[in-house]
């Protein structure tokens, strides 16, 4: 059996299911436009700098939109046992492993398409009201350095936290914890929030493109993170989320021997 | 040619609930049939025989593979073709959609190959015509129909197909019947059911199941002539015959009732003895068990 093959196949149709998932924009629109409202660069002088208004619209879409990614995750394993599909899958050649990661990956790249084509209406809006193409780069970046470890991160959590979590209860408890995390980092149960493993990206915008820690750039900035430091949170996102759904596979196997 | 061989096997789920108590049984290429009611431990069987359940107790041999073991599981996989009881489909993928997504689950890696094999498979399944359409839009029928192509994609030596056409209306159950039969081959398939009609119509050989056990091994004809002499009809005024039988039918004529009756019949006089159908025979194999009986009639 060709595990590549297979395993892409995988992720081409949970990509493709995810994709055609009409939550999945209604969600992202609706609440992109909500937060967008209170939050935005556009209205800063022309004067001011286009990057620093591109950096900070990247970090605005990871702060309000990552919650969304983590939510419509959420029911993609459960959804199996749900429509009575995962019986016939256990008795598939397929592995349990290829499965899982091709779901993982295909779910989460396709909740990235919503988010990116919100955040491209933003940037696109950043480059004609500043007149210049060159910030275009530069938005690639940071969304892919600043948005995709997030999400991978998220998507992750959500994913394997549902396998034993009942999907509302791990709903209503990210939401608190993002929000409260991310909002108010100090103030009682403790956060990822001013760690290497924030989600929202804050050491990887901060050390990659806002070294020197300017207000209204990083939202939100920590204070003093370097490059390296970004590096090391952006595979540390990335690794941490691997780990997860290596430690599902392992409970996944374990749960079916036991049956 | 494929031999399945099972000796000796338990299942104890957790809660010791034994589902499955010392099954023996041999079962070789063509249709095999297995009967019992609900809560038999059909379904159990057919899961460990599909490598979805461990079996607590005893050997389970299909053909060159000892499913027992990890290595002999995953052998099995390769060579099944299963169409579970709850079967589910994802609704917003097309037939042809889901078919070649399963096929590639199967290890189908060539895809002009596989799409070769999904469009023969909705040739024979008669689901062409819709093959474009989102599952969701699929009758119970048709998605049973899509079922029994998934299961058949990589041409298995073992199909298992567990109750297939409960659920489906006369035409669909016929219809399905006759796919099933116009699969036997070289291919060992088993048909777990609780409608005896399905079985008859499509089996020579069967076990029934009651309660975790087998209580029958053998073919038709000899579940048939355990019933001789024991199946009745009986006429009478209204009033339903008594004794140690079970009533099969009831015949409202003009002015009198026909009873088709099953068991040891005493003191009737006219009662005719009349020749066993297999649900007859069914009924009066659990009659001789003792146990509670259920007549699924369609």
């Amino acid at each position: 059996m060709n595990q590549r093959v297979t395993f892409l196949g995988v992720l081409k149709y949970e990509f493709y299911m995810q994709l055609h998932r009409r939550a999945l924009w209604i969600s992202f629109i609706a609440l992109g436009l909500f937060f967008t409202q209170f939050h935005q660069p556009w209205f800063r002088p022309i004067t001011t700098s286009a990057s620093d208004s591109i950096i900070y619209w990247t970090g605005i879409v990871q702060s309000f939109l990552a919650v969304v990614a983590g939510l419509l995750l959420a029911d993609r394993l459960p959804r199996d046992r749900r429509i009575k599909v995962d019986e016939l899958f256990n008795a598939l050649p397929c592995t349990v492993s290829t499965r899982i990661f091709g779901k993982y990956l295909g779910s989460t790249i396709a909740t990235l398409v919503p988010m990116f084509a919100i955040y491209s209406i933003g940037a696109a809006y950043i480059v004609v009201r500043w007149n210049t193409l060159q910030v275009l780069p530069l938005a690639l970046v940071s969304f892919a350095a600043i948005v995709i470890p997030g999400v991978m991160f998220i998507g992750a959590f959500s994913i394997a936290c549902t396998a034993i979590i009942w999907i509302p209860l791990y709903q209503i408890l990210f939401v608190g914890y993002w929000f409260w995390g991310n909002l108010l980092p100090n103030v009682g149960i403790p956060t990822l929030s001013a760690t290497i493993l924030t989600p929202v990206g804050g050491f990887i915008c901060t050390g990659f493109f806002n070294p020197h820690g300017k207000e209204g750039v990083c939202s939100p900035g920590i204070q003093g993170a370097t490059a390296l430091l970004g590096a090391e949170s952006f595979l540390l996102l990335l690794g941490t989320a691997i780990l997860v759904i290596v430690a599902l596979i392992c409970y996944l196997k374990w749960q079916q021997a036991r049956q | 040619m494929m031999n399945i061989t099972i000796n000796h096997l338990d299942k104890t789920y957790r809660g010791g609930i034994h589902a499955i108590n010392n099954v023996t049984i041999t079962i070789g290429s063509g249709m095999f049939g297995l009967l019992g009611p609900n809560g038999a431990g059909k379904t159990t069987l057919i899961r460990i025989l599909t490598g979805i359940l461990r079996p607590t107790n005893g050997m389970l041999q299909i053909g060159e593979y000892n499913v027992n073991s990890e290595e002999g599981r995953k052998a099995i996989r390769h060579i099944l073709g299963y169409l579970p009881q709850d079967f589910g489909v994802y609704p917003d993928l097309s037939a042809r959609e889901f078919l070649d997504y399963i096929g590639i689950l199967k290890g189908l890696s060539d895809r002009t190959g596989r799409q070769r094999r999904v469009e023969e498979l909705l040739e024979i399944v008669s689901l062409t015509p819709v093959s474009n359409r989102k599952l969701k839009t699929f009758s119970a029928g048709m998605k049973r129909r899509i079922g029994i192509a998934q299961a058949l994609l990589n041409d298995p030596k073992l199909l298992i197909v567990d109750e297939p056409t409960a659920g489906l209306d006369p035409e669909e159950r016929i219809r399905f019947r006759n796919l099933l039969s116009d699969l036997g081959g070289n291919r060992t398939i088993i048909l777990s059911t609780h409608i005896v009609e399905d079985i008859a119509q499509t089996c020579q050989k069967l076990a029934i199941m009651k309660g975790g056990h087998i209580i029958f091994q053998g073919t038709v004809s000899d579940l048939l002539n355990k019933a001789q002499g024991k199946v009745w009809i009986v006429t009478t005024q209204g009033i339903k015959p008594e004794g140690n039988i079970t009533v099969m039918s009831t015949l409202h004529l003009s002015g009198s009732v026909q009873h088709r009756v099953v068991g040891e019949l005493t003191n009737y006089t006219g009662a005719i003895l009349t020749e066993p159908n297999l649900e007859d025979s069914y009924v009066w194999q659990m009659h001789e068990q003792r146990l509670p009986i259920q007549v699924n009639t369609l």
